[in-house]
């Protein structure tokens, strides 16, 4: 059978057409993808030597990811979280919820606001705690609720912190024109 | 155990409905049928004009691709120059595909693949991924086609009236599913393919090389899920040309193979 | 006769039937029309909309011819056969219609008497059918298009072995999954016992597949089968795993142990027959209860004139203990001295094993004196003096 093996020159479907034109290949060997490549070719040619584009990469940040880095950075997060679970939604994404609420009402600013919704976080995982200990069985809500008090435990320690030291008034400072690249560095 | 449970999890596509809507779409209408059976080759001639003959474009939304992890890409470092232009963006190190981008180029390669199948066209599977070589051969055998998912002996193409001791139609196209050996090494079938003058359709992921593959879909080649996704919207675009072939020539249907979700359950009837 | 009568019968039918078939591929559309022309109501199948011009493809063409070309060979390579047979039982004066393979054989090793050590290469008449090996059949059809899914990996049975193993595997873990959450736990007694068997070997596995596997895959063989063993429910499976199982040589039987007879005395006593040793062959009877009498060949045992050949026969005794205690009597042939007496020392051993306890048993082997000793006489070379023994070599 006619052919050409150079992989490297043109496309499957130029050299296939070059040998039908030269008659190398008759009409009825065509094979029988040709004409439905023909109808509809491919978006790029499949050249083997077609250069790369030269278009960057851009970063893919949201608007909440200021704040939401600010938490993770202060706060080990200590929850177990499981990727099946699509209904629960997880600590910082409930942090995340309050803190934009609290932001809508746009009384207080944005230091305020993060300690606020820190507080009204733990406030609703105590609730949280409580509806599920009557829901769920002993076990459960025991292994449960030393996550959260971790959690809470790691607030408090960090509200003691930053009232306390000097130095944290610095980083406080920082919170404001917080550079998000320098955060996610660490 | 813990990873036995995982398969065993509802598998996304069943969760979002993609199973409803592979089974309730139709072929698109046929024209008025001529009072002279006429030969099939015209008919393929006269499919091709119908942008979208076998209603391919309906077999899945952006929101599938999505809730299969299809926008997964691997991290920065591994990406290859050449994908760039497939890419939504990165996400803190990981790269994201454009879905977008994504869905245009999986309807151009279903389309191909069913006009393909319309021409009694052999369709060859391949994935050298261990964890989804199973499923994918699997697939394959449903949809009545074939499937190589093992350590590539060189030559099977182009040395293949030697290696079958006698002289062997080959594939009409070929479908990667991961088009590299390993995270290093392209599948030599790619090349091979080229060689031999077979279209491919490839899923490329970010570390992929598009450029031999003839309708590459850019996408997350690794994952079961997204693999699964793709093995049955390949095999309902295979279906769908078979199925219309063989009515178009008065054939019986064939008998296709279901998936065997019963499967295990034969074992407590026992 | 009349069985050839019938078989033409069969062939005429066949034929009819056969036209018949051709009529109706061949006027499908006119049969439709005369149907609908008749019956007013009548659910006519719809007419093709479209015909496929048959094409048969390379493939197939070049299979075609090949096959048309063996079966040529074949009919001369019969042909030839049949009139070398009737040649044969010309010389050996049968009659060549009732010339059976065996009287083949048999004819050419009188014809061809040949000292060739391996039985392979010795001259050999046989059917065609045996010497050729059977070819592939077809492994597509007309249009090219392979039958079987993996054919592209051009091991389609191994592999597709390979994938059934992963089915079944798939399915005794969700099985297994369903069961504990339902908190069952696998049946102990119905438990896949496969104490006594081994994996198909390679060889046998590539009898089984018509493949050759390279060492590697058969590794992953075997890997994945004893993954499918190992689950704590491959009972379930048990029908397909013993397809790949294999029975170790029941060694067990070897080492049964012969309940002892009673004679007319009342005494116990068992019998070993072909007890070999060199080219000496034995039956040993044990007696018990006895007095030491040692009889052979109607002789006591002065029958052997060779101190060792005494000792060997009465080691056996002496290890369990039992000298003074068992009557033994043996009948021996062939051989020379030594080859008797480990004759009888062994077929002595093997009868004691009925009358001591599994301890002795057991140490009497580890003795080795419950193992056949296979060693012959090694032969003479040229250029020596004898099996190892060089001529004396004199510098001048």
């Amino acid at each position: 059978m006619a052919q050409s093996r150079l992989e490297k020159i043109g496309t499957i479907f130029t050299r296939v057409q070059g040998l039908l034109r030269g008659s190398a290949m008759k009409a009825e060997d065509k094979p029988i993808w040709y004409d439905v490549y023909a109808a509809f070719p491919p978006k790029l040619d499949p050249r083997f030597d077609r250069p790369a584009p030269n278009v960057p990469v851009r970063n893919i940040f949201y608007a909440e990811d200021v704040v939401r880095a600010k938490l993770h950075k202060h706060n080990k997060p200590t929850e177990t979280i499981s990727l099946f679970d699509h209904k629960r939604s997880t600590q910082s994404q409930q942090f995340v919820q309050i803190y934009e609420n609290l932001r809508a009402q746009g009384a207080l600013d944005e230091q305020r606001i993060y300690e606020t919704a820190l507080d009204l976080l733990a406030e609703q995982r105590q609730q949280a705690k409580g509806t599920e200990a009557v829901e769920e069985s002993l076990e459960e809500t025991e292994a449960k609720s030393t996550l959260l008090s971790d959690f809470q435990d790691a607030g408090e320690q960090q509200q003691i912190t930053t009232t306390s030291t000097p130095a944290s008034k610095k980083t406080k400072k920082d919170y404001a024109g917080i550079n998000i690249d320098s955060l996610f560095k660490d | 155990m813990l990873r036995k449970s995982f398969n065993n999890l509802p598998r996304l596509s069943q969760l979002c409905g993609l199973q409803g809507r592979l089974q309730s779409t139709q072929v698109a209408p046929v024209e008025p049928a001529p009072a002279e059976p006429e030969d099939i080759a015209a008919i393929e001639q006269r499919i091709l004009k119908h942008p979208d003959y076998f209603q391919v474009h309906n077999l899945f939304t952006v929101r599938d691709l999505f809730n299969a992890r299809v926008h997964y890409g691997h991290k920065e470092g591994s990406l290859d120059d050449r994908m760039r232009s497939y890419l939504y963006g990165s996400r803190l190190g990981h790269l994201i595909f454009d879905l977008d981008k994504t869905a245009a180029h999986l309807r151009d390669a279903l389309n191909f693949a069913a006009h393909i199948a319309f021409r009694d066209g052999i369709i060859l599977f391949f994935n050298r991924n261990a964890l989804n070589a199973h499923l994918v051969e699997q697939k394959a055998m449903e949809a009545g086609e074939f499937s190589h998912t093992r350590f590539w002996r060189g030559g099977i193409f182009t040395n293949a009236n030697v290696q079958f001791d006698a002289v062997t139609r080959l594939p009409d196209l070929c479908i990667f599913l991961n088009t590299q050996n390993n995270v290093l090494a392209q599948h030599t079938a790619v090349r091979d393919a080229a060689k031999m003058a077979i279209p491919t359709i490839g899923i490329v992921d970010t570390n992929c090389n598009p450029n031999l593959i003839t309708y590459p879909v850019p996408g997350n080649d690794d994952t079961p899920a997204a693999i699964e996704l793709y093995c049955n919207l390949f095999k309902e675009a295979i279906w769908r040309g078979k199925r219309k072939r063989r009515e178009l020539l008065g054939l019986p249907p064939l008998e296709e193979a279901k998936p065997s979700k019963s499967a295990g359950r034969r074992f407590e009837k026992n | 006769m009349a069985l050839r009568v019938f078989g033409l019968n069969i062939i005429k039918n066949n034929r009819n039937i056969l036209q018949n078939v051709g009529k109706t591929n061949g006027v499908p559309t006119n049969q439709g029309a005369a149907a609908a022309l008749y019956a007013t109501q009548v659910t006519v199948e719809a007419a093709p909309a479209a015909v496929q011009k048959q094409k048969v493809s390379k493939a197939m063409k070049s299979y075609l011819k090949r096959a048309n070309e063996h079966d040529e060979f074949m009919k001369t390579q019969h042909l030839e056969f049949q009139i070398g047979k009737r040649h044969l039982a010309n010389m050996m004066g049968a009659d060549a219609e009732t010339f059976t393979q065996e009287d083949i054989n048999e004819a050419i090793s009188y014809l061809f008497p040949s000292g060739l050590y391996d039985k392979k290469a010795r001259p050999t008449m046989r059917t065609p059918d045996e010497v050729f090996p059977a070819r592939k059949a077809a492994e597509f059809d007309e249009t090219g298009r392979p039958f079987h899914s993996m054919f592209y990996t051009a091991k389609p049975n191994f592999f597709q072995l390979l994938h059934d193993i992963v089915e079944e595997t798939n399915k005794l873990n969700d099985l297994e999954e369903r069961m504990l959450r339902r908190g069952n736990k696998p049946d102990e007694n119905q438990k896949l016992e496969t104490a006594g068997f081994q994996l198909l070997p390679k060889e046998h596995l590539e009898r089984v597949l018509v493949e050759q596997i390279a060492d590697i895959e058969y590794q992953n063989f075997s890997n994945s089968m004893e993954r499918l063993i190992a689950s704590p429910y491959a009972y379930k499976s048990k029908a397909f795993i013993e397809r790949f199982l294999k029975p170790l040589i029941d060694q067990s039987k070897q080492l049964e142990v012969p309940k002892p007879k009673i004679d007319e005395q009342g005494r116990q006593y068992i019998t070993t027959y072909e007890c070999l040793r060199k080219t000496a062959r034995a039956d040993v009877t044990v007696r018990l209860p006895g007095t030491g009498k040692i009889t052979i060949n109607g002789q006591d045992i002065s029958y052997f004139s060779v101190e060792q050949s005494k000792e060997q026969l009465l080691f056996p005794l002496h290890f369990c203990d039992m000298l003074g205690k068992v009557d033994v009597e043996a009948n021996v042939e062939g051989g020379g001295t030594s080859g008797q007496a480990g004759a009888i020392r062994w077929g002595i051993a093997m009868s004691l094993r009925s009358f001591v306890d599994q301890e002795m048993i057991e140490s009497m082997r580890l003795a080795g004196l419950l193992t056949r000793d296979y060693r012959r006489r090694e032969r003479k070379k040229f250029g020596q003096e004898g099996a190892r023994r060089k001529y004396t070599w004199k510098k001048r």
